[in-house]
């Protein structure tokens, strides 16, 4: 019933949804830490900044992005230095594209889970000598666990959901930009219900799977904590 | 956690609310006189300043709405609530009068042929490319060929932008121009398939894509320097026929056919021509 094309595009998603997750949290926890420890006028304004793709039209994404990514644009231009391809139009924009889009789907969680994290285990350890990646990886992640768990299934599950952004600067590509959001626009327009039906379904049913997993961790941290 | 689950059902329900709020509006301005206009992109500019003129000699006020027309005749197949349909192609009309959908006077129905779109190639003026030198006034094929095949290896990421070869008019007619200069092949990894002919304008207009095929139209519309554009020959693509239909579920029957009738006045033909179509003959 799926076609090559389709299957492609879903693996497509796959791809740039856990590439994107990944990136996002090596890159934003420590911001996110920075962001629960911090009550200054300038914290606030990075938060709020990190929280706009949530309330943007994800078209006026898409439309600054065309800009920047274009070969003279300010994003387009060192990308092109560095690589001789064009960022539009290529599975690396649209990666990065993703992370400032999803980018508030990760921070969210994380921020909260730093935030009720007690800084007494942080001190003790310290005491004991444990060093800073010794602090991280030994009390850190282990205790904000549910928060890192949250923060990664719903960045992945807002990439595999994007399409407003992906639809301005994708450029549709079958196995480089056209993931399953975008074929199954194509399949509608194309009156190929059909296929718009299973790829929906199949969307539908592992978004919702993603939401159950984290319902359930959020549950069980809860009742541990009671 | 639970306060970006609660920022996202926030976001939820402010959705909705502008949901509601905008179906509220809608009801209230396309109140019972309003004729209800669905139109494909790429002749909406033009349907605007036809609408206009029609409002100005028959006080029929007339609100319009635009999208693919793969889109509108999905909306139309569920029941939005359009008097007249302007399509980008034929097929699409042709689908409606099939399904029972299109009105009908005693003989045939109210479907004909508006509007016949000219497919355009345009890159912009830059020092490697543009073809403004490179390519006469009038060009046929060889030399359209020899000028695309030229921008192709003269640079890595020349780009091609089309609209989508599978779903939009513009797109088909591209793709089987292409096809029949045997450049099909050759190009498609440096072909980006915009969703529509408006996005194709975008990818040039942002130096995204170096060239593009798109309606005549919107170059027109645009003001764009007629150096930076060429026609293709009509006998490279299939004729992008566009045509209109009144839908049987009409709120104002008689108005929608009025308007579908006035479309052949000699001074409306010419507005579509100046739009940059051709009209058929009558």
């Amino acid at each position: 019933m799926l076609s090559t094309q389709d299957i492609q595009a879903l693996w497509l998603t796959v791809q740039l949804a856990t590439l994107t997750t990944v990136l996002l949290l090596i890159f934003t926890t420590p911001l996110a830490w920075w962001l629960a420890r911090q009550n200054s006028r300038i914290a606030v304004i990075i938060e709020s900044i990190v929280a706009l793709p949530l309330v943007l039209p994800p078209t006026v994404l898409g439309f600054y992005f065309l800009i920047a990514f274009s070969p003279e644009g300010f994003l387009g231009a060192p990308w092109v230095a560095l690589t001789g391809e064009p960022l539009s139009f290529s599975f690396a924009g649209l990666v990065l594209g993703s992370m400032i889009y999803s980018m508030p789907f990760v921070v969210q969680p994380l921020q909260n889970a730093f935030k009720q994290l007690d800084m007494k285990y942080l001190e003790t350890a310290r005491t004991l000598g444990a060093g800073p990646k010794d602090q991280f990886f030994s009390i850190v992640l282990p205790l904000c666990r549910v928060g890192f768990i949250s923060a990664a299934t719903l960045g992945f599950a807002h990439t595999v959901g994007e399409f407003g952004i992906i639809l301005m600067i994708g450029g549709n590509i079958p196995g480089q930009t056209q993931v399953a959001s975008l074929i199954l626009f194509d399949h509608v327009e194309a009156l190929n219900y059909s296929s718009a039906h299973l790829i929906s379904a199949i969307l539908l049913l592992s978004s919702l799977l993603m939401l159950i997993t984290i319902n359930i961790l959020n549950r069980r941290a809860l009742a541990r904590s009671l | 956690m639970t306060s970006s689950t609660s920022a996202m059902s926030r976001k939820l329900i402010h959705r909705a609310l502008i949901f509601l709020i905008t179906l509220g509006l809608a009801n209230v301005c396309l109140g019972q006189q309003t004729l209800h206009i669905a139109v494909a992109s790429n002749f909406k500019s033009t349907l605007d300043t036809l609408a206009q003129r029609f409002t100005q000699s028959t006080q029929i006020p007339i609100t319009i709405s635009h999208g693919s027309s793969g889109q509108l005749l999905a909306q139309i197949q569920n029941g939005a609530p359009y008097d007249l349909y302007f399509s980008a192609d034929r097929a699409k009309p042709e689908r409606l009068e099939a399904l029972g959908l299109v009105l009908h006077d005693h003989i045939s129905p109210y479907r004909k042929t508006y509007a016949v779109g000219q497919l355009m190639l345009w890159a912009k003026d830059q020092p490697n490319h543009g073809l403004k030198n490179q390519l006469p006034p009038e060009p046929n094929a060889q030399q359209i060929h020899q000028y695309l095949k030229t921008q192709q290896l003269s640079k890595r990421a020349n780009r091609v932008s089309i609209a989508n070869p599978n779903t939009a008019p513009y797109g088909i007619a591209a793709k089987s121009f292409l096809q029949h200069i045997k450049l099909w092949s050759v190009l498609e990894p440096n072909i980006i398939r915009a969703q529509n002919v408006g996005q194709v304008f975008q990818h040039i207009q942002s130096n995204n894509s170096q060239t593009g095929l798109l309606a005549l139209s919107q170059l027109r519309f645009a003001n764009v320097n007629p150096a930076q554009y060429r026609a293709i020959p009509a006998n490279l693509y299939p004729p992008i026929i566009q045509q209109v239909v009144v839908l049987k579920s009409a709120h104002l029957r008689p108005q929608a056919v009025r308007f579908y009738q006035w479309l052949d006045q000699e001074s409306v033909r010419a507005l579509i021509q100046q739009a940059g179509y051709s009209v058929p003959l009558m």
